[in-house]
């Protein structure tokens, strides 16, 4: 598909056609843990646009500045210090959820998702063109993380419970299939399960649209 | 010291916790180098190596410069503790520069082999992912030799599951898969079944 | 010297603005995080010792973790409740055990912390009316606590064990009778 040329188009690549975690494959790790429900799939989600946004950011800013020895170090730099401060915004405000998402927040710093747009795009880039990567990718990626979590929650609790724990709840659930539920959905094997199967759907999805369409 | 909760620790990490297959550490890797069993095991023996080195070193900081520093200059031993994730990274990656600088000097048709996937092993979520875990408990940041022990059975673990994954797709090469699935999508319903299997391991702590 | 300077002098201005960013972060929240570590403990302890306004910790030789002397806001003793952990089915388990001001019943027990397989083992931090734990309200802490299965009505110190969470249910009740056993005789006397 031809390089995007728009900031628009840049934003829309990172969430449809190079989707980061269902088609160029990146960031398993976290999809994998975080997707057994839509509340940790959200949190992390926001997790990652904040890091991705002040990656992206800064060294778009600083491109002409950073030498090209001593760029990856400054990426991987960047990326803990704002992953820090996301960890310590979580653990302030949304404490239980936090610690469910357990080291996969710290983790978000070898998210290879966050390196690969800093090294491919905000490098050379400027300013607006490297947040709209950011916002596209962070949002392809918290969108690929809730439909596997939608899935994944639905057939393996039941139902769907957002933010027990701010004070309001928000709950989704048919309430005949509960005790029905496959719990093996929100363990890992089940995970393994939703992400190849959903890979699989893309995979032939896009195969019948290059066929199709160009 | 008790030999037997090392032996549980060990394999609570190898076989029960299994940081592929019940704590999804290592994907992209055990996603992208199982596909011949040599590679795979050498992957696992280098990620084994440096993940017992950085989970040690880390363990160290922690426990010799980061909380003594913070109580003696700033009266909050745990004052320190924001720069974690900051240092540990930076280690690891320093050890991976380490580990390949050893490696090229020493044993250089290893070095080739592995090619690019050395550097590689600082984006392991796993190798992070262990010293973070050894952080986070309590029982391991109590004890550096229960943390060592930790940290080298959490790379078995992954060896085992990336070397197991390898023999597997070994032979489906020589099946069937239909188009849409090939690469990731059957690569992660094999490791539905095998994670299945895996859970088969829970309660052995008893 | 130049060249080093050259080459890294980004990284080094990098690297202090970050440990200035960073610090300022540590200082706005650390109390909130606080605050909240300690939460789950305090609803805990109102939920198993009824009527306690105010805990604070009392010392106990030979047991590690916490043990709270409970009172209420006039500061009479509501009774005590310790923090146990055990191992559970798949990994750590955390609860607190409410005992009454004469140490001789519990007043009950909450999980605040599992990890067990959900949907079975982890019925043990189940809440409501019907909450598996609550079996253990008014038992005596005097003996030990057994765990039968499929009795149709337990009696003295028995409680029933989650089907097919046989070893969760196991961990919960080994875990109050150490934490008992180890801190009862050791309870300061009020």
């Amino acid at each position: 598909m031809a390089a995007p040329t728009t900031n628009l188009q840049q934003f829309k690549a990172g969430l449809l056609d190079n989707n980061p975690v269902l088609v160029q494959l990146l960031g398993m790790c976290p999809t994998l843990a975080v997707s057994n429900s839509v509340e940790n799939a959200l949190v992390m989600g926001a997790a990652v646009f904040f890091v991705l946004t002040m990656s992206n950011l800064i060294t778009s800013l600083l491109r002409n500045r950073i030498k090209p020895h001593v760029r990856i170090l400054i990426f991987t730099l960047t990326i803990a210090t704002f992953v820090t401060i996301a960890d310590l915004t979580l653990r302030a405000y949304v404490f239980e959820v936090s610690k469910k998402l357990g080291p996969f927040v710290p983790l978000i710093i070898v998210n290879c998702i966050i390196i690969a747009r800093a090294e491919m795009v905000a490098i050379k880039s400027g300013v607006w063109r490297s947040l709209a990567d950011a916002w596209g990718c962070a949002i392809g990626f918290t969108l690929a993380l809730c439909i596997l979590a939608t899935i994944r929650e639905l057939l393996g609790a039941g139902g769907i419970t957002i933010l027990r724990d701010a004070g309001w709840a928000w709950h989704v659930s048919p309430k005949a299939f509960e005790p029905h539920a496959w719990v093996i959905m929100i363990m890992p094997p089940g995970a393994f399960l939703t992400l190849g199967v959903v890979i699989g759907i893309v995979n032939h999805l896009r195969a019948r649209g290059a066929r199709g369409g160009a | 010291m008790d030999f037997g909760a090392l032996v549980g620790v060990f394999l609570g990490v190898a076989l029960v916790n299994n940081f592929v297959f019940a704590q999804f550490l290592g994907i992209c890797p055990f996603l992208g180098v199982s596909r011949k069993v040599d590679m795979a095991f050498g992957m696992g023996c280098a990620v084994t190596f440096v993940m017992t080195i950085s989970g040690v070193v880390t363990w160290l900081i922690v426990h010799g410069i980061l909380t003594p520093v913070g109580a003696r200059l700033l009266g909050n031993p745990e004052a320190l503790y924001v720069l974690k994730y900051v240092i540990f990274i930076m280690v690891i990656a320093s050890m991976v520069q380490l580990v390949e600088m050893y490696l090229k000097k020493f044993f250089h048709t290893l070095y080739t082999a592995f090619g690019v996937f050395l550097p590689l092993i600082t984006t392991n979520c796993a190798i992070l992912g262990a010293c973070l875990l050894i952080d986070m408990n309590e029982i391991y940041r109590a004890s550096l030799l229960k943390s060592a022990v930790f940290a080298f059975g959490g790379g078995i673990g992954f060896a085992l599951a990336i070397t197991i994954m390898a023999g597997i797709r070994e032979h489906l090469r020589h099946s069937n898969v239909p188009k849409a699935l090939q690469g990731a999508g059957i690569t992660l319903l094999t490791a539905c079944i095998l994670a299945l299997a895996f859970q088969g391991f829970a309660g052995i702590g008893k | 010297m130049k060249k080093f300077i050259d080459e890294s002098w980004l990284v080094l201005v990098l690297g202090a603005v970050f440990a200035v960013l960073l610090a300022g972060a540590q200082t706005s929240f650390s109390t909130r995080i606080r605050t909240n570590q300690q939460r789950a403990l305090n609803e805990a302890i109102g939920e198993v010792v009824p009527g306690t306004q105010r805990s604070e910790v009392v010392p106990i030789e030979g047991y590690p973790r916490d043990v709270f002397k409970c009172q209420d806001a006039d500061g009479r003793l509501t009774g005590w409740a310790i923090d146990a952990v055990g191992l559970g089915f798949a990994d750590k388990i955390r609860l607190v055990i409410g005992l009454s001001p004469d140490a001789e019943t519990i007043t009950g027990i909450k999980v605040i912390d599992n990890v067990e397989t959900p949907g079975l083992g982890n019925k043990i931090a189940g809440e409501g009316e019907d909450a598996w734990a609550n079996q253990f309200r008014g038992l005596k802490a005097t003996g030990r606590v057994v765990r039968v299965k499929q009795k149709a009505r337990p009696e003295n110190n028995e409680i029933q064990a989650i089907t097919g969470a046989t070893i969760s249910s196991d961990a919960v009740t080994r875990t109050v009778n150490e934490a008992i056993e180890r801190v009862r005789s050791k309870l300061p006397t009020p």
